[in-house]
């Protein structure tokens, strides 16, 4: 039903809703009446243990070749330079004409860890963390331009206005701090996701739940520094003096929203002091430094795998890392799988490895999912866009691979299958949506229960699709 | 009503399980629960349903329903069955007791299934009146009036509304002071006839035109869309009948009587995204273009929920997947098609552009004449010139073959059969030749090429010169002759022509070391001409020259930084440089040289070429140009220079004139035909469909065609139930938070149900009777006694009506984005008044654009265009001006009918340290004290500016506690004065400013300044 005078227990829901300020507290961890604020029974589902507490994304924008990193395919040697099989070519390419040639891995293999996952050599780093890690390469997806497929990745939807899966989480569960907001996004390469920043836009959720970029220069958060000339003390006493007036002032019209100003100007103070604090890596000993590779005062992949692990150590609920440069045509040696991507994984395999083993030895990766993805995968043939020398794949939706750790996920495992050319899936698909089913699982959030009424129709990230995968789940 | 406004007032005092004991309101109680746990398998949509069970229709759900007789009815028995329960439990959980109670009564007193409200047209209701039916409403929820607000905060609530502007001190003192009886009546005509206006509900509209300064998706790049936010100003200032307002925006250009201006309102669809990212298929975007069109124009103009039918049939609205389509094919038949110019595109001049070009047409048009005119003497002359040519060409120019044979180290006169210093090797093509200049030529089209191999293998500090003849086929690229390597960098060097101008490269590294150099003459098209080149090894783009036809033309050297080997291991072609379709058309003698050769040698290459054309027919076009440029009688060449003088500035003059994007329908033999499209899948039409609308609405109207135009008369045919409702609906909710529909954006039978609905229908067909006037529809509202009442409510009516859907007071509004940042910019007296015009870009924080594959650069504005109102500021989709964005505004990517308010921290980091409001501190702060002689005295000035109002004593008090801490503060540190002080005044005492800044800031982040009370 649709009860037209709101009780005053709802109203302090809705007043949380609209002005939840950085999206502290969920809603249903906050114990209000969640029964009516989503569409059928509670958020929770009761018999979920929730197993993580945090996420962070690392996402390698413009998606790396599986073939060279992770799906070995030693049969791609014997067809090398050879026109790839008719049934390859079925579908449509985005900038392959005529018939492509199969394009062999030219990096060295091996096996690793207690399962003898094989790893490129182009990601020396990697195989310290397998024993935390499953390695998914049976990932598919339906989109295979990058706008379309980032939305598609973290909205579920290829179309623009969906919330993000940040957003969803933010919104099911609040943030763990009270002085930042629930989910940050950090991007380095030099570029925003080709997606735009609608990828961490929170659709019809309110506002209150789109990611925050902080950046690593610059004021960490838009804004987040005062005024030239102002001073804590400056700041402090004229935040009073708000206060004052914006209270008398409640007293003479009575509108509660005032009151809700007051909390909204200081949770920014409490976040221009935590914020910076938080995104100043040069207090870390040069042991971390060391492990990360990271160098403070610059933006770098690796200064925002350190800076995650700071965030969600100071109980920021979602990270989500962006790192451009890994669409890898082959039109120059810029975008090139012989020249780009030894240049993106010499980058970032030393600090995301660091990333997990850090969270590990801090305990934290018991209750904190790291996620490293692309947004879809790449083709078995050389792409030779208008007769290039330079060695390159084009976009592939049929497979890709992808790697987790961490909040429950199994750990020294893999999972799925690709045929003998690593053109389609062969053993146990992972679609996008039943990636977010199981991440939301882990979260103890039935996917079907998180939803959100917008335009007369209760949406959730998974749309009307998705099954957990409960073999990915220790 | 009756019964709606009870269960109302039932459902504010009773809890829900004691329903039953009164009548049950089907949309209200019930069809939320069939909906949510029925209706997606047993609905409207045919494909999806499950056991051929249907439950949205009284007719069909008969099948399971025995009215007056629950016990007897199949529906009751399957969700109570345990075993064989509906909703089956994977589909989730059954009926909870309360609701399977509520069913039970329904079907008791008969199982009414009601028509749903909104798809009858509007009736008159009893009383045309606003406030008697929100005092009906305060009756059944106990509530009243509040008594009319203060004079100050009226005025101020009004400017805001009507303006987005708030009132000056002077304007709100003098209407204090106005005695007259219709002052406020006055005073709201005012504000409706002020330029202003538009600029507010401009604002509002754009949000739902989607208008964007980009192109959105992955590119993003820029379009000119601001003519277009201009059109949407002028029309709601000079107050545009609402549905004329709809025919120029959907069908301006087919209108009877369209025009320039009219068709420039379509550009309300143009604005839609187009994808220019790589490997994207246009027409796939193109459809997603048109879905967006279609669910766009449900929305806005039906508040209906479209795109759901777009995949499937609607799930809870009448509306079938194949009626979607009919509605589709409507909008599937303009030009436009996802292309990156985004054509068709409509110039917009200004009068006095206008007046040039028309100055300029008739003065070339008259030069034209005086051409024709002369032109028999021309040809007499050019005969006689070619006789004589004949018989005796001028001893200088005399041809000598031997002389120059030694003199060419190679050269390849492509004739068939010739041996030239290399032989022929063609590509991807046949040898084609064609009679040339020089004997036979060669013809390239379609991506043949000629490999010459190791020829024109030269380094930079070689001197160099190469000579060809070429006629081209038409005005695209051209790559004659390239030894240039695509994939490295472009190292090499070539000939491009593009826009008929020929670009000569030498290149190491593109674009940052290598020389451009660019012909500012026009190569002639489908006419032999020759080009020869010299470059004196200095690596600089002023040692290369360029002759056409043996003239020297004038350069631009573009780029000048060459400094490293130009050499590449790719062979020379003529007519290729990427790989395929370079050159379209023939080529002759091609001849290089190891030295510069001098411009004599140059003549002498074309005198040769004209022996050899005297004798043809095929060139008599290279001839007349040839004999013009050596014609002694200049009687037309005056004339042609002056006309080459008038087209130069008409076409700058054409470049500099805005081309926006507008729709504009396919010639009817080329127009689409439209299928059903299969999960909205382009790839996957299904069923064949022609324009038409959904049934349960009333049909196309007689007569109109079957286009957009057609399409428009039935939205605002006044037998359509939803365009005046949903249109009012807006204004209301425009002007007091909520709509009466609160779901602005969903008619449908999932939107809320309006509150006041006879009011709803008596405010839409109060904009039908006054000739769609939206300002009438503004005036009537605020003229009544519902807004004018104060927003003061005791803690006690807040909880009755927290959210003031009863209007027992005004509801207390935050101020939309663009919004708070003109009003800071206002009463700080910074606000620029400049209208219309190109997006300007006040300041932002460095790095936030971002851009994949651009290098698009924020420019920040200088001078007034730093503080325009914020709708003229530049709008990236993918990366909105972020202050804006904190504050709720969307990205402008889909229609967005209402912004969903939030409160977050980022909004007070935006108020208390955007440079934007420190500005606005710092010159309130200069205005304040400039104008007012004491401290009393400035912080009523203060007050009045930001408020509108006087200060009350303890507000006074804390502000002079603030001013006397951070007057000492500052006094003990001018350093920290000097930095806060950024804008230039005559004002001396910093500290005293300096202080003023602070507390200016505050009053800028007071609840009540972003608040309209």
């Amino acid at each position: 039903m649709n009860p037209e005078l709101h009780s005053h227990h709802q109203v302090t829901r809705r007043a949380f809703l609209q002005q939840g300020l950085l999206g502290v507290g969920g809603l249903a961890l906050a114990g209000l009446d969640a029964p009516q604020l989503f569409s059928q029974g509670s958020l929770i589902t009761p018999h979920v243990r929730p197993r993580a507490k945090r996420m962070i994304v690392i996402h390698l924008a413009g998606s790396p070749p599986q073939q060279d990193l992770f799906d070995y395919k030693p049969k791609l040697l014997e067809y090398d330079g050879k026109p790839c099989p008719e049934e390859m070519i079925e579908k449509r390419f985005a900038f392959i004409k005529g018939h492509p040639k199969i394009l062999a891995s030219p990096y060295e293999f091996q096996r690793h860890g207690s399962n003898g996952t094989w790893v490129s050599e182009l990601l020396p780093h990697f195989p310290s963390i397998l024993k935390h890690v499953t390695v998914v390469k049976s990932m598919v997806t339906d989109q295979f331009n990058h706008a379309p497929a980032q939305l598609f990745l973290y909205t579920g939807s290829p179309r623009i206005g969906r919330p993000s899966m940040g957003s969803w989480l933010t919104y099911g569960l609040g943030s763990e701090s009270r002085n930042l907001p629930g989910y940050v996004v950090l991007v380095s390469g030099g570029k925003v996701p080709s997606a735009g920043k609608t990828v961490w836009g929170s659709g019809f959720l309110p506002s209150v739940h789109q990611g925050v970029q902080c950046r690593s220069s610059g004021d960490p958060i838009l804004y987040v520094d005062d005024p030239p000339g102002y001073d804590r003390k400056t700041r402090r006493r004229s935040l009073d003096a708000l206060r004052e007036l914006n209270r008398k002032a409640h007293e003479e019209h009575g509108d509660p929203s005032a009151l809700a100003r007051i909390e909204q100007y200081e949770l920014a103070y409490r976040m221009q002091i935590a914020a910076p604090e938080v995104m100043d890596i040069s207090q870390e000993p040069p042991e971390v430094h060391a492990l990360y590779g990271t160098e403070p005062g610059k933006t770098s992949f690796a200064n925002n795998c350190l800076l995650a692990r700071r965030l969600v150590e100071n109980g920021v609920r979602f990270v989500q890392l962006f790192d451009w440069g890994w669409d890898t045509h082959g039109t120059s040696p810029n975008d090139d799988i012989m020249n780009q991507l030894p240049r993106k994984c010499r980058e970032t395999d030393r600090p995301s490895v660091a990333l997990v083993q850090d969270l590990a030895r801090r305990g934290l990766l018991e209750d904190t999912i790291v996620v490293w993805s692309g947004e879809f995968g790449r083709t078995a043939m050389n792409e030779e866009r208008n007769g290039s020398k330079f060695l390159g794949r084009d976009h592939h939706p049929g497979c890709f691979t992808i790697w987790m750790a961490g909040g429950g996920i199994k750990a020294g495992f893999e999972y799925g299958a690709t045929d003998e050319l690593g053109h389609h899936v062969t053993e146990n698909p992972v679609g996008v949506h039943d990636l977010h089913a199981t991440l939301l699982h882990l979260f103890g959030l039935d996917h079907k229960k998180l939803t959100y009424r917008s335009q007369g129709r209760d949406f959730r990230l998974t749309d009307v699709h998705g099954h957990v995968i409960r073999e990915l789940i220790s | 009503m009756s019964r709606l406004i009870r269960a109302l007032a039932i459902v504010t005092l009773l809890t829900p399980l004691t329903v039953h004991a009164d009548e049950i309101s089907y949309p209200q109680q019930i069809r939320p629960i069939l909906a949510r746990r029925c209706l997606p398998c047993h609905g409207p949509d045919a494909a999806a349903r499950k056991g051929d069970l249907a439950l949205h229709e009284r007719q069909l759900a008969l099948k399971v329903i025995a009215p007056g007789d629950p016990d007897a009815s199949e529906l009751m028995r399957r969700v109570l069955d345990a075993d064989d329960r509906m909703p089956p439990p994977e589909h989730g959980p059954g009926l909870t007791p309360a609701e399977i109670a509520l069913v039970r009564s329904w079907i008791e007193q008969g199982a009414d299934y009601p028509p749903h409200w909104a798809f009858s047209p509007p009736s008159p209701p009893v009383q045309r009146d606003i406030d008697f039916w929100i005092a009906k409403g305060h009756r059944e929820g106990g509530l009243q009036f509040n008594p009319p607000a203060d004079r100050a905060t009226l005025l101020r609530r009004l400017s805001l509304d009507l303006t987005g502007l708030p009132p000056t001190p002077a304007v709100v003192r003098e209407f204090e002071s106005d005695s007259r009886p219709d002052a406020y009546e006055q005073a709201v005509d005012r504000l409706l006839a002020s330029p202003e206006y538009g600029e507010r509900w401009a604002a509002l509209w754009l949000d739902l035109a989607r208008y964007a300064d980009t192109k959105g998706y992955e590119k993003d790049g820029r379009r000119t869309m601001w003519p277009y936010r201009d059109w949407v100003i002028r029309a709601l200032n000079r107050d545009l009948p609402f549905d004329r307002f709809t025919k120029e925006q959907l069908a301006g250009d087919l209108l009877p009587d369209s025009t320039d201006e009219t068709r420039l309102a379509t550009g309300f669809h143009r604005n839609t995204m187009t994808n220019d990212e790589g490997g994207t298929d246009d027409e796939e975007f193109r459809v997603a273009a048109v879905l967006d069109r279609v669910d766009t124009t449900l929305q806005v103009w039906m508040g209906l929920t479209g795109s759901c039918a777009s995949c499937h049939d609607h799930k809870f609205d009448p509306l079938s997947h194949r009626e979607y389509y009919s509605v589709f094919d409507v909008f599937n038949q303009t030009q436009d098609a996802d292309r990156s110019n985004d054509s068709p595109l409509l110039p917009v001049t200004t009068d006095s552009t206008h007046a040039r070009l028309r100055e300029l047409d008739q003065s070339i048009a008259a030069m034209e004449e005086l051409r024709k005119e002369l032109k028999p003497r021309r040809q007499q002359r050019f005969q006689a010139w070619r006789a004589l040519w004949t018989k005796s060409p001028p001893q200088a120019l005399r041809p000598s073959e031997t002389s120059h044979d030694t003199a060419v180290p190679q050269r390849f006169t492509l004739d068939s059969g010739a041996h030239d210093s290399t032989p022929l090797a063609v590509v991807d093509g046949d040898l084609e030749f064609v009679p040339g200049l020089h004997g036979d030529a060669v013809r390239l089209e379609n991506g043949a090429a000629i490999d010459l191999e190791d020829a024109g293998d030269v380094e930079r500090d070689q001197t160099f010169s190469f000579a060809y003849w070429e006629r081209l086929d038409g005005d695209r690229v051209h790559v004659p002759i390239a030894r240039m390597d695509a994939t490295a960098a472009y190292r090499g060097w070539d000939v491009f022509i593009y826009e008929r101008k020929a670009y000569v490269h030498f290149i190491h590294e593109w674009p940052t070391n290598c020389i451009t150099v660019v012909t500012k003459d026009r190569l002639p098209l489908g006419e032999w001409h020759h080009l020869a080149i010299t470059y004196d090894g200095k690596s600089q783009g002023s040692g290369v020259t360029v002759y056409l036809n043996g003239r020297r033309s004038s350069l631009e050297v573009t780029h000048d930084s060459l400094r490293d080997t130009i050499r590449t291991e790719r062979s020379l072609f003529l007519g290729r440089r990427f790989g395929e379709r370079d050159f379209h058309g023939e080529l002759d003698d091609v001849r290089l040289y190891d030295r510069v050769l001098t411009p004599s040698e140059v003549e002498r290459l074309v005198a040769d070429g004209v022996s050899s054309a005297i004798q043809q027919e095929r060139a008599g076009g290279f001839l007349r140009r040839y004999h013009r440029l050596h014609d002694s009688n200049n009687e037309d060449r005056t004339v042609v220079a002056q006309l080459a003088k008038a087209r130069e500035e008409k076409k700058q003059l054409e470049a500099m004139i805005p081309k926006v994007p507008v729709m504009a329908e396919l010639p009817v033999d080329q127009r689409r035909k439209s299928y059903v499209l299969s999960g909205g899948n382009f790839l996957s039409p299904t069923e064949r469909v022609t324009a038409d609308v959904p049934a349960i609405f009333h049909s196309w109207p007689t007569g109109a065609p079957r286009n957009r135009l057609g399409f428009s008369e039935w939205l605002t045919d006044p037998r359509n139930p939803l365009t005046a409702r949903v249109a009012a609906n807006r204004i209301w909710g425009a002007l007091f938070g909520l709509g009466i529909v609160e779901t602005q954006e969903d008619f449908g039978t999932q939107g809320e149900l309006p509150t006041h609905r006879e009011l709803l229908d008596h405010l839409a067909l109060y904009l039908v009777e006054r000739k769609w006037s939206q300002k009438a529809l503004i005036r009537h509202i605020v003229l009544s006694r519902t807004y004018q009442q104060s927003s003061t409510a005791t803690a006690e009516e807040y909880a009755r009506d927290p959210r003031n859907r009863y209007l027992g007071r005004t509801t207390r509004l935050r101020l939309n984005a663009e919004t708070i940042r003109d009003q800071a910019l206002a009463v700080s007296g910074l606000l620029s008044p400049k209208r219309f015009g190109p997006p300007v870009y006040p300041p932002q924080p460095d790095g936030v654009w971002q851009m994949v594959y651009s290098s698009d650069r924020w420019m920040t504005s200088e001078g007034e265009d730093r503080y325009r109102r914020g709708l003229y500021t530049f709008w990236r989709r993918t990366s909105p001006y972020p202050s804006f964005t904190i504050f709720d505004a969307p990205s402008r990517e889909v229609c967005t009918p209402r912004r969903i308010e939030s409160a977050t921290a980022l909004q007070a980091l935006v108020g208390l340290n955007d440079p934007v409001y420190h500005e606005a501190a710092q010159a309130l702060a200069i205005a304040v004290l400039e104008g007012a002689p004491d401290e009393g005295n400035r912080i009523e000035a203060a007050f009045e500016r930001v408020l509108c109002r006087t200060p009350r004593a303890e507000e006074k008090k804390t502000i002079r506690r603030l001013l006397a801490s951070e007057r000492a503060q500052f006094e003990s540190d001018p350093e920290r004065t000097q930095q806060l002080l950024t804008l230039p005044t005559s004002f001396s005492d910093r500290t005293e400013l300096a202080a003023w800044v602070v507390v200016c800031g505050v009053l800028l982040n007071l609840d009540e300044f972003l608040t309209r009370g």
